[in-house]
């Protein structure tokens, strides 16, 4: 099963994401900060990674950043969740690494398939 | 004639007042764990009545076609409950767009929730109507808009500055108007919330600013200045470049280079070299120095290196940071300047160092 790591410090976001990627057949894991995510995506090496970018103790960019550093976790394809006013830190992510973004206010539905988009890319 | 106060008097006094004052201090302290308490009695209540309801209002929001069941159950959640759930639902619509948007929405709608929101802005409590404010402005909708540009009016502070956020986030051209005469009544509202509206709205807020730029009082024109820039609309730099080469007031012209500098409007570009000269007063010529680096106007270079080393240590200062954002000429400038000898060369050494510390905060990690 297509494991994909979640990371969101705002409960109601993460909980709607997770609710929308097991209805969609996807194990998920959850974290709630960027350092938990960073060591859950090491532990877990899940398929594919989806931060938000402001998060306490690390930020997504941060993590997105560590995962491309070490070359076990280097090939994880990231996903990055910003608010609308923080869309130059896209510039930022891209620069690490990061495969594509969503900005908040988000889609549900979206999410699901720009998740489904990127793992077909990672996959090619 | 004084008549003495015997000591004993005085004691039995002291003793009363300390033991008047004791009381006070426990009742004080009483009442403020009693408080303490209850609030965190209450909490854990509305938690719990949110936790039981909160799973269903997140499948209804990430769920694929909305689910009636779930509606139903939502529907059906008893008054006490919805109370608690209904701020985390209108939270919700901050968070998603499309069909999860929609569906919340339908949601509040049945549990009518938006219609006491338009109720309650004509209610006697500010709380209420600040509340109901702020749900209108989450939701939208028709006459949504026309109910919170009546609250600008409102006799409450707190319940206009609500309704100016509730219209920053509908950004529906048609409260841009007015917005703008939020600025010019007496008393006004809150500056810098109608600006951020007024930038949420855009292009459409313009004509009614534009009808503004001629108001008598100072104040106006400037904020009228300030919030063309933060709208950002290029058609109306020629309008503050006027602003900026004849308005009487300094604090008009200098919001106007500002705008400018933040347009980025090449047109504007001498007009602002001008606003730098030395006839100009202090205030006007750091924000044109700044403005031309946020133009990024490589015939401003020249300009930007001669005030490096005007004797006046901020024009001096801000003309090198200006120079430092332009890149490649002017950082180039900034290098011959720093070469040399003289407060030019240690401005210039210092906008360096700063921009080159700038850009490695970017790449490397906090």
């Amino acid at each position: 099963m297509t494991t994909v790591l979640v990371a969101d410090d705002d409960a109601d976001v993460r909980d709607v994401v997770v609710f929308k990627l097991e209805q969609s057949g996807y194990d998920v894991l959850v974290a709630e900060d960027g350092a938990t995510a960073l060591a859950m995506a090491r532990d877990a090496m899940p398929d594919i990674a989806v931060l938000d970018v402001m998060m306490p103790r690390m930020t997504g960019l941060d993590v997105c950043r560590e995962l491309r550093a070490a070359e076990a976790t280097a090939a994880i394809p990231v996903i990055l969740l910003t608010a609308r006013a923080q869309e130059s830190d896209v510039e930022g992510g891209f620069d690490w690494g990061a495969d594509d973004y969503l900005t908040k206010p988000f889609s549900p539905r979206e999410l699901v398939s720009r998740v489904r988009a990127v793992l077909a890319r990672s996959r090619r | 004639m004084i008549s003495p106060v015997s000591p004993s008097v005085d004691r039995d006094l002291l003793i009363v007042a300390a033991v008047c004052l004791a009381v006070v201090l426990v009742a004080l302290a009483l009442a403020v764990l009693v408080g303490r308490w209850w609030l965190r009695v209450t909490d854990a209540r509305r938690a719990r009545l949110v936790a039981s309801a909160r799973p269903w209002l997140v499948q209804l929001v990430a769920g694929d076609d909305e689910d009636p069941v779930v509606v139903e159950r939502l529907v059906a959640v008893d008054p006490r409950t919805w109370r608690a759930l209904e701020p985390v639902t209108v939270a919700m619509l901050g968070k998603v767009r499309g069909e999860a948007r929609t569906a919340v929405v339908g949601l509040l709608e049945r549990r009518g929730s938006v219609e006491r929101a338009m109720r309650g802005v004509h209610r006697r409590s500010a709380v209420v109507r600040a509340r109901s404010a702020h749900l209108l402005g989450a939701v939208g909708g028709p006459g949504t808009t026309a109910q919170l540009v009546r609250l600008l009016g409102d006799r409450d502070l707190e319940v206009r500055a609500v309704a100016v956020r509730a219209l920053g986030r509908l950004a529906d051209p048609m409260s841009a108007t007015a917005l703008v005469h939020g600025l010019l009544r007496t008393p006004p509202l809150p500056h810098h919330l109608v600006m951020a509206a007024l930038r949420q709205i855009g292009p459409a807020a313009v004509p009614p600013l534009l009808a503004a730029v001629d108001r008598a009082d100072d104040l106006v024109r400037a904020q009228v200045a300030e919030a063309l820039g933060l709208v950002g609309a290029v058609a109306t730099a020629p309008v503050l470049v006027v602003m900026l080469r004849i308005d009487h007031s300094t604090e008009v012209r200098l919001r106007a280079a500002r705008a400018l500098g933040r347009i980025g409007a090449p047109v504007s570009v001498d007009d602002v070299i001008a606003a730098t000269s030395a006839r100009e007063p202090l205030a006007l010529r750091v924000t044109a120095a700044e403005a031309l680096g946020a133009l990024g106007a490589r015939r401003a270079v020249p300009v930007l290196a001669d005030l490096v080393g005007d004797p006046v240590h901020w024009v001096a200062h801000t003309a090198a940071a200006s120079l430092a954002a332009i890149r490649p000429d002017g950082v180039a400038a900034l290098t011959r300047l720093a070469g040399r000898s003289g407060s030019a060369a240690r401005h210039a050494q210092e906008a360096l160092v700063a921009a080159n510390a700038k850009r490695l905060l970017a790449t490397v990690r906090p």
